[in-house]
C-alpha cells in the first residue's frame, strides 16, 4: 500500500494542481458568486491535499521524520494565511490569497526536497513578511501622503542600487547583494517595489513631457545600474515594468514602440561592450561546447527538464540537485524534472491567473495611482516568472532571477509577498471606499 | 425610495463611472493581457516540444547523471537477434546493482556495443527504451516492496546469429569487416569487425583497449574504418565512364601489355598480368589495370566530381552507428597521374566498408538505396511491440539504367572474371573484387562487394580483409558462405 502510494503520488499531485489551476481560471469566466465560493473552497483542499501528499511521499520514501515536521508546519503556515488575513480583513481578495498559499506551499515542498534546513528558513522568513505585510495593510488604511513622496522613492531606490553597485561583491560573475553582518540582502528584488511606487506617483496625474522625461531618465538611471552590476535579469525586469506602466499612464502605444526600439539599441550596444551580456547570448544560441564550464549549468537545467516527461519522476526520486543553484534560479527545472510537466504548467497557469486578477484588480480602480502600482506588481511579478522559467528552459538567454513566492531566498520570498499584499491592500482600501460610497448614497 | 429607481441610480452612477474609467486606460490593461498570454503560451508550446524532441537524446549524454537514478530502479532491457536469440540481458545483484551479459561474448561486440564505459551501438541507439521502464503502477509498487528492479524495454535486432558467426571464424586472426544487408528493405543481417574484444569484461580490459590505439579494438572497422577501394572503385570509374560516353563504352577496345603509361608514369596490371585484347566488360569483369587507367585518362575531372558526390564522396551517409565520412576529391588540380591512380582504386581515395555497401545495395535495388537499420522493433515485457521500425527509402543513387548497366558488368565478374569461385547450382550472383595493395612489395587487402541472386537481388555483402592477399581468392569465398548459409534458411 505503502509503495502504490509513493508511486501513484506523482500522477495524483498533476491531477489536483491542474484542478487548480482550472479552479482559480474558471472564476473569469463565471460570475455567479456561489461558483465562485465552491472554487475558493477546491483551491484551498487542494492546497493541504497537496501538502500533505508531498510530505507522506516524501517521509515514506527516506524514512526521515522531519519532513513530518516540515508537513505540520506548512499546514500551519496555510492556516495562518488562510484563517487570519480572512479573519482581519473580510475585504480581501480570496483568489490571490489562495495563490499566495499555494505557490508558497509549493515553494515549501520543494525546497525541502532539497534541504529541509533552508526549508525551515524560507518558512520562518515568509511568516515574518507576513506579519510585516499585515502591517501594511493596515498603514495604507490611514496614510495617504504615498503619492507626493517621487524623489524620495527615486532617491532611496538609487541609493540602494548603487550601494550594491559600490559594496557588494561579484559571486558568480554578477553583483547581486550587500552583507549586513550574518544577513545578506538582495536590494534590487525591493527596489523594484520603490521602483513601481515612483513610476506611479510621478504618472498619476497631469502627464506631461517633463514628467516622462523625468520618469525615462530615472528608469534610464536604474537600469544601467544594473547592467553595471550585471544583473541582467533584474535589469530587463525593472525596463519592462517601465515601459507597460509608461504606456498604462499614458495609453499611448508609440511609448511601447519607442522603448522597445531604445531597448533593442541599448541591448546591441550593451551585446557590443560588455563581454558578459555576449556571453549569456552565445551560450544561449549553443551551450554545448562549454559543457565544461560556462554552459554546465544550463545544460544540466536542460538534463533536469527532459527527464522528468510529463509525470515527473516523483519527489526524491530525481537528481535535480546537479544543477548549480537549483533552488534559487532553477527551481522550475527541479519542477519539471520530480513533478513532471504537467504540474510545472499548472504553476505557470497560477502565475497567469494571479496576473489576471491584478489586471482585474486594476482596472477597477478609478485612483491611476493605485490602478497603476497594482498593474506593476502584476508585469513585475509575472515577467519575472517568465525570465527564470524561459531562461531555465533556454527559451531565451538565461540570466538568473528567482521565481516569485517559489524560489529559496530571503530577499526574494519577502519581495513578492510584499508585492501580494500590497495588491491586497490597495484591494481591500477598494471595497471598504465602495462599501462607503454605497452607504451613503442610501 | 423604491427599489427601481435604487437601481436606475446606480445604472446612471456606473455608467458615468464606466465612461470616466473605461477609456483608452483599461484598453491597455486588455493589450498586456493579450501580449503575456501570447508570450507564455508560446513559452508552454516550447517547453513541450523541447521535451519531446530531446528527452532521448539527453539521457544518453555522458554529462548526465540520472542514468544512474534509473539504473536503481529500472533493471536494463535484453538485446535479441532477429530469430529471438538473446544478444544481451542484465541480471538483478544480491545488493541490488546489476550485470550486463553478452552470451556471445566477443561476436557481436561492434554492432551492439557495450553500456558501462559510456555507451556504443544498439545499447547507445536504443538506450532510451533499455533503461525505461514497461511495468505498471502495481507491478512497480510490488516491484518496490520486494526490492526487485522493474522490467525494461527489450530491443530486437535484425541481426542473424549464423551470417555473424560465419563472418566472424572467417576473419579469424584477421584484420577486416564484414557487413551483410538486406537490399529491398535495409535490415543489417550482420556486421563483424576484427580485432574484437569481450564486452564482458569491458571495464577490467578498459585501460588496456583505450590505451592500445594501434590495433584499435574499440574500432568498428565496418563505418569507421577507412580503405584504399582498389579495384573495387572501378565501379565508380565505370558509371563515370558510362556517365560520360553512354552505350559508347559497347565499342571501347583496348590491348592490355600488363602495364600502361603515360609519360614518365606506368600503371601495372595485378602481378603484370598480360589482359590481351578487352573490351569494356572484359576489362571489368578481369580487372585489368591498364585498360581502366586508360578510361580514367580519358574523363573529365568536373564530371567525375559530381558523380562522386552523388554516391555520397566527402557527404555524410545515413548511418546510425558513428562513422569516417570516405575521402576523394578530384578537381582541375588533380594531375594526370593522379586520374590514372585513382580510376583504379590506388592513390589518395578512402572509404568504408559501409560506404562500398550502400553503393552495392543501390546498384542491386535497380539504383533505390533502402537506409540500413539495425534495430527491428521494441517489445515491452509481456511481448507487445510498442514501437516497429520499418524500412526507409534513402533516395536514387543513381538511375535504374545506369543500375542496369554496373548490374550487367558485376555479372560478368561472376560468369567470367575474378569472382568464378561464387558459381553454383542454387543461386545467381554479381559483384566486383579488389585487391588494394598498401604498400610496396605488393601485399593487398582483399575486397569483395556483391549481391545475389542476380536476377532478382536480395541481400548484399561487402567484405575486407586486410592483407588478405587477392579479394578472388581470400574475400570471395566468405562471400559464398554467407550467401550459401542465407539462401539455405531463407
Amino acid at each position: 500500500m505503502q509503495y502504490l502510494f509513493i508511486e501513484s503520488s506523482k500522477y495524483i499531485l498533476s491531477v489536483i494542481l491542474i484542478i487548480y489551476a482550472v479552479a482559480g481560471m474558471s472564476i473569469f469566466a463565471v460570475k455567479n458568486t456561489a461558483f465562485k465560493t465552491a472554487m475558493a473552497v477546491i483551491q484551498n483542499s487542494v492546497n493541504i491535499l497537496f501538502v500533505i501528499i508531498c510530505s507522506m511521499h516524501m517521509f515514506l520514501l527516506s524514512d526521515n521524520a522531519m519532513y513530518l515536521a516540515v508537513m505540520i508546519f506548512v499546514l500551519t503556515s496555510i492556516f495562518i494565511y488562510l484563517f487570519v488575513t480572512q479573519t482581519i480583513f473580510p475585504e480581501c481578495n480570496i483568489y490571490l490569497l489562495n495563490n499566495f498559499s499555494m505557490l508558497t506551499s509549493c515553494g515549501f515542498m520543494i525546497i525541502s526536497r532539497i534541504s529541509i534546513n533552508k526549508s525551515f528558513k524560507q518558512f520562518v522568513i515568509t511568516t515574518i513578511s507576513f506579519g510585516i505585510s499585515i502591517g501594511l495593510i493596515f498603514l495604507f488604511s490611514k496614510i495617504s501622503f504615498l503619492k507626493k513622496l517621487t524623489w524620495s522613492y527615486a532617491a532611496i531606490g538609487l541609493m540602494l542600487l548603487s550601494a550594491v553597485l559600490v559594496l557588494g561583491k561579484f559571486t558568480h560573475g554578477s553583483k547581486l547583494s550587500i552583507s549586513l553582518g550574518p544577513i545578506s540582502i538582495q536590494p534590487s528584488e525591493f527596489v523594484k517595489i520603490i521602483f513601481i511606487f515612483f513610476l506611479a506617483s510621478i504618472l498619476w496625474n497631469e502627464i506631461n513631457a517633463k514628467k516622462i522625461i523625468l520618469s525615462a531618465l530615472i528608469a534610464a538611471l536604474y537600469v544601467g545600474v544594473l547592467v553595471l552590476s550585471k544583473d541582467l535579469g533584474s535589469a530587463l525586469i525593472y525596463f519592462i515594468i517601465y515601459l507597460f506602466v509608461l504606456v498604462l499612464a499614458t495609453g499611448n502605444y508609440l511609448y511601447m514602440l519607442l522603448g522597445l526600439l531604445l531597448g533593442s539599441g541599448a541591448s546591441v550596444v550593451a551585446f557590443k561592450i560588455f563581454s558578459h551580456v555576449r556571453v549569456r547570448v552565445e551560450i544561449w544560441q549553443d551551450p554545448w561546447p562549454f559543457i565544461d564550464n560556462k554552459g554546465y549549468q544550463i545544460i544540466q537545467s536542460l538534463f533536469s527538464i527532459t527527464s522528468g516527461g510529463f509525470w515527473g519522476t516523483g519527489l526524491l526520486k530525481g537528481t535535480p540537485t546537479t544543477i548549480p543553484f537549483a533552488e534559487t534560479d532553477f527551481i522550475f527545472s527541479v519542477i519539471c524534472e520530480e513533478m513532471g510537466i504537467i504540474f510545472a504548467i499548472a504553476i505557470l497557469l497560477i502565475s497567469i491567473s494571479t496576473f489576471i486578477e491584478m489586471l482585474r484588480v486594476s482596472s477597477k480602480i478609478n485612483d491611476s495611482f493605485y490602478k497603476q502600482i497594482v498593474f506593476g506588481v502584476a508585469i513585475s511579478l509575472l515577467f519575472q516568472a517568465f525570465v527564470t522559467v524561459g531562461g531555465g528552459i533556454k527559451f531565451i538567454p538565461l540570466t538568473g532571477v528567482t521565481l516569485p513566492l517559489i524560489s529559496y531566498g530571503g530577499s526574494s520570498i519577502m519581495s513578492s509577498t510584499f508585492m501580494y499584499f500590497v495588491v491586497q491592500a490597495i484591494y481591500i482600501r477598494l471595497r471598504k471606499e465602495d462599501k462607503k460610497a454605497k452607504s451613503n448614497s442610501k | 425610495m423604491s427599489k427601481i429607481e435604487i437601481s436606475s441610480d446606480k445604472k446612471l452612477m456606473n455608467s458615468i463611472k464606466s465612461k470616466k474609467t473605461k477609456t483608452n486606460n483599461n484598453l491597455s490593461i486588455y493589450i498586456t493581457l493579450g501580449l503575456f498570454a501570447v508570450l507564455f503560451l508560446s513559452m508552454i508550446v516550447y517547453l513541450i516540444v523541447f521535451n519531446c524532441t530531446n528527452s532521448r537524446s539527453f539521457l544518453s549524454n555522458s554529462y548526465n547523471k540520472r542514468e544512474t537514478v534509473l539504473m536503481k530502479q529500472n533493471l536494463r532491457g535484453t538485446i535479441y537477434s532477429n530469430d529471438g536469440d538473446i544478444l544481451a540481458y542484465s541480471v538483478q545483484n544480491d545488493d541490488g546493482t546489476q550485470t550486463r551479459i553478452y552470451p556471445y561474448g566477443s561476436l557481436f561486440a561492434h554492432c551492439i556495443g557495450y553500456s558501462t564505459k559510456g555507451k556504443t551501438g544498439v545499447e547507445q541507439l536504443q538506450n532510451y527504451y533499455l533503461i525505461n521502464t514497461c511495468d505498471s503502477l502495481t507491478t512497480r509498487a510490488d516491484n518496490a516492496s520486494n526490492k526487485v528492479l522493474n522490467n525494461s524495454y527489450n530491443v530486437t535486432t535484425t541481426l542473424d546469429v549464423e551470417l555473424q558467426k560465419i563472418a566472424d571464424e572467417y576473419l579469424g586472426n584477421y584484420n577486416g569487416a564484414v557487413i551483410f544487408t538486406e537490399v529491398k528493405t535495409g535490415r543489417i543481417l550482420a556486421m563483424v569487425s576484427h580485432p574484437t574484444y569481450d564486452p564482458n569484461n569491458i571495464d577490467a580490459m578498459w585501460d588496456l583497449l583505450t590505451v592500445d590505439s594501434e590495433s584499435s579494438v574499440l574500432l568498428n572497422r565496418v563505418t569507421q574504418g577507412q580503405y584504399p577501394p582498389g579495384s573495387t572503385f572501378k565501379i565508380v570509374s565505370a558509371l563515370e565512364y558510362y556517365r560520360e560516353n553512354g552505350n559508347g563504352y559497347k565499342k571501347y577496345d583496348y590491348v592490355c601489355n600488363g602495364y600502361y603509361t603515360y609519360g614518365d608514369y606506368r600503371i601495372n596490371c595485378f602481378h603484370q598480368t598480360q589482359h590481351g585484347d578487352v573490351d569494356f566488360d572484359l576489362s571489368f569483369a578481369k580487372s585489368c589495370n591498364s585498360s581502366f587507367a586508360n578510361i580514367g585518362m580519358s574523363l573529365e575531372r568536373k564530371l567525375f566530381s559530381e558523380t562522386l558526390t552523388s554516391l555520397l564522396f566527402n557527404s555524410p551517409l545515413p548511418c546510425e552507428y558513428e562513422y569516417n565520412q570516405s575521402r576523394l576529391i578530384i578537381d582541375e588540380e588533380t594531375t594526370d597521374y593522379d586520374m590514372m591512380q585513382l580510376s583504379i582504386g590506388q592513390g589518395k581515395t578512402s572509404l568504408s566498408p559501409y560506404h562500398l555497401n550502400l553503393i552495392t545495395m543501390a546498384i542491386a535495388n535497380d539504383g533505390l538505396l533502402c537506409t540500413p537499420y539495425i534495430v527491428d522493433n521494441i517489445k515491452d515485457a509481456s511481448g507487445v511491440i510498442v514501437e516497429d521500425y520499418s524500412a526507409n527509402t534513402y533516395g536514387m543513387l543513381i538511375t535504374e539504367d545506369e543500375a542496369k548497366f554496373l548490374q550487367g558488368l558485376m555479372e560478368e565478374v561472376v560468369l567470367n572474371g575474378t569472382a568464378t569461385r561464387l558459381q553454383n547450382d542454387i543461386y545467381t550472383a554479381a559483384g566486383k573484387t579488389g585487391s588494394a595493395e598498401y604498400n610496396d612489395l605488393g601485399d593487398s587487402h582483399a575486397w569483395f562487394t556483391g549481391y545475389a541472386p542476380a536476377e532478382n537481388p536480395e541481400v548484399a555483402v561487402t567484405i575486407i580483409i586486410e592483407a588478405g592477399g587477392t579479394g578472388g581468392e581470400k574475400a570471395v569465398p566468405l562471400a559464398k558462405l554467407m550467401f550459401d548459409s542465407y539462401f539455405e534458411r531463407y
